[in-house]
Formats: structure tokens, sequence, C-alpha cells
């Protein structure tokens, strides 16, 4: 119970940030450390902003769940 | 003598109809970036990563925004395509490495402009944009475009990430915006340089017709460094908001 309202929590807010994340995989912790990690060393290596990395980290999370689910 | 009473008469008529077909129009934009996005060594190999982040430049080239405005506001937004999932984190992706986090609207009665981001509205004054005006000039699509510099200060991973804008922009059309929420010159903006994209405007059209914007109510109003510290939580605390086990 205390993994779905987190889980929607975390969606709840990316909804708020980007405007319209349909269908998004909740549980792919191994996407989520594989994207926070990416998206923290380019984030820092590229000079990006915050919002420039919150945007990379969400794109490739769903990348890697896509890829997981083919 | 009559010829020389009417003179300045007819002279203020052709320049008040002037000014007002000026004054409501459309200019459309597009841009062209040099963003080159390596994947590091210990990131692993991912084809559809590289995927995203080769597209990247491609993606923004095809991409219009629309300037919309009138006597006293105008807005900015991206001109959705058909064949794009535009709520695909992938097309956020490029339009915010586009440097589009829209869409803006202006108020140049009070010199703001507010961009609507998700649920929030950050306001802005145009006036804090603190330009540099420079007498270098360009001709750009047959208009004399003067240069103006500043630095746009934002926050990240290295902490204030100071990076400079090159505005070009032109008297000649009296309005004080342009692309991505930039404005606060003596004029149009014709080009914009800024993180590795450049914008620049494609054409113009007047109108002889009031066009109608509606400036948006609905959302949470934060300034910019309310956004800034919201996005600062969200990224350094990515924990915070998934539960990984």
């Amino acid at each position: 119970m205390k993994k779905i309202k987190k889980s929607v929590a975390f969606v709840a807010t990316l909804l708020l940030m980007t405007s319209g994340l349909n269908a998004y995989n909740v549980y792919s912790p191994s996407c989520f450390e594989w994207a926070d990690s990416v998206a923290t060393q380019m984030g820092f290596m590229q000079g990006w902003n915050y919002q420039q990395e919150h945007t990379a980290f969400l794109a490739l999370f769903d990348e890697c769940v896509a890829l997981q689910q083919q | 003598m009559l010829i020389k009473n009417i003179a300045p008469v007819i002279l203020t008529l052709c320049l008040t109809f002037f000014s007002y077909s000026q004054s409501n129009g459309k200019a459309y934009y597009k841009k062209t970036s040099s963003h080159n996005f390596k994947l590091s060594k210990e990131s692993g190999n991912n084809a559809n990563a590289s995927k995203l982040f080769k597209s990247v430049n491609n993606s923004i080239s095809d991409m219009e925004f629309i300037l919309t405005f009138n006597n006293s506001l105008a807005s900015y937004e991206y001109i959705k395509k058909l064949d794009v999932d535009e709520n695909s984190s992938t097309a956020q992706f490029n339009r915010v490495f586009s440097g589009y986090s829209g869409p803006y609207y202006y108020n140049f009665k009070t010199n703001n402009v507010t961009r609507k981001q998700g649920a929030y509205l950050i306001k802005k004054q145009l006036s804090s944009f603190d330009w540099v005006l420079t007498k270098e000039k360009l001709i750009i699509n047959d208009l004399t475009c003067y240069k103006a510099t500043t630095i746009i200060k934002q926050q990240g991973r290295r902490g204030e990430l100071l990076k400079p804008a090159v505005a070009w922009y032109t008297v000649d059309i009296n309005l004080s915006s342009g692309p991505d929420g930039f404005g606060g010159l003596p004029g149009l903006i014709i080009q914009l340089e800024f993180d590795k994209v450049v914008t620049t405007l494609e054409k113009i059209e007047f109108l002889d017709k009031h066009i109608d914007i509606k400036l948006p109510t609905k959302g949470k109003k934060m300034t910019e460094a309310e956004f800034d510290a919201l996005m600062k939580d969200m990224v350094e605390n990515r924990d915070k908001y998934y539960d990984k086990n």
C-alpha cells in the first residue's frame, strides 16, 4: 500500500511538472537507478540547469522502460 | 499655406495608422541547435539513450513557434505537430533543450512575462534581463538589427550557471518581446543565441484587426527563484518521490 502511495505521489509530481505523462511505469527500480545515474552525471558534465536534467531523467527513464517491455 | 497646415495632420494620421497596423500580428520563429551530448562510459551502452541524444538537434530544427501580439499583450507558443506525441517525455526533452519552457505571456503594460509550466505560473519582470545594448549591426531577413547581450543566471549541479545570451533586435518593429520569454529591448528580437540554440524570425505578418490574447489565470503563482528551488529538490532528491523497494 505504501509502495503504491509513493508511486502515485511520484507520478502526480511528474504530471504537475511536465503536464501530461501518460501510462507511466512506476515499477522499474533498475530504470530509475540507471536514468538517475546518467542524468546526474550528464547534468554535471554538460552544465545543465535543473529543469534540463529533470526532463533528461524522465526521457531516459521512459526509454529504459520501453526497452524492458520489448 | 493650406498644404503647410495640413501636412503635419496627414503625417500624424499616417503614423497613427502605421503604428496601429504594427500593433497586431503574428511572428513565426524556427531554431537550430548545436547540442552535443555524449554518454559517459559509466552509463553503459544503451542504444535508445544514444538515439534520444542524437535526435535532439534534428527535432529542434523541425519545431516552429508563434508569437501573437496586440498593443498590450503577446503570447509565444510552440506550434504542435500532428505526427509528434507532444506529451511524450522525449518531446518534452526536445522542447526544454530547444530553450522553450512555455507557453509565455507578455504584458507590456506591467512590463512582465509569465510562463506556464505545468500547474505553475512563473512571472518575471522584463527589466530584469539587464541588457547591455551595443552599436553592432547585422541585417537579418532584410531588417537592420542591433546586438544586445546579457547573462542569464540558472541553477544546476554545478551551482550557479552563468549563460551568455545574445539578442539581435530591430527598432523598426516596436514590440518589446521575442522568443522563449526573452524581451525588454527597444524592439522585437529577430534572432536569439542562447544555450547552444539559435532562434530566428522566419516571417511576420501584421493584421489590421485586433487580436484577442488571454492571459492564463489558473495555476499556482511563483517566482523564478521559487520554481528553481522546487526543481532543485526534485532533481537532487529523486528518491523522495520514488519507492525502489
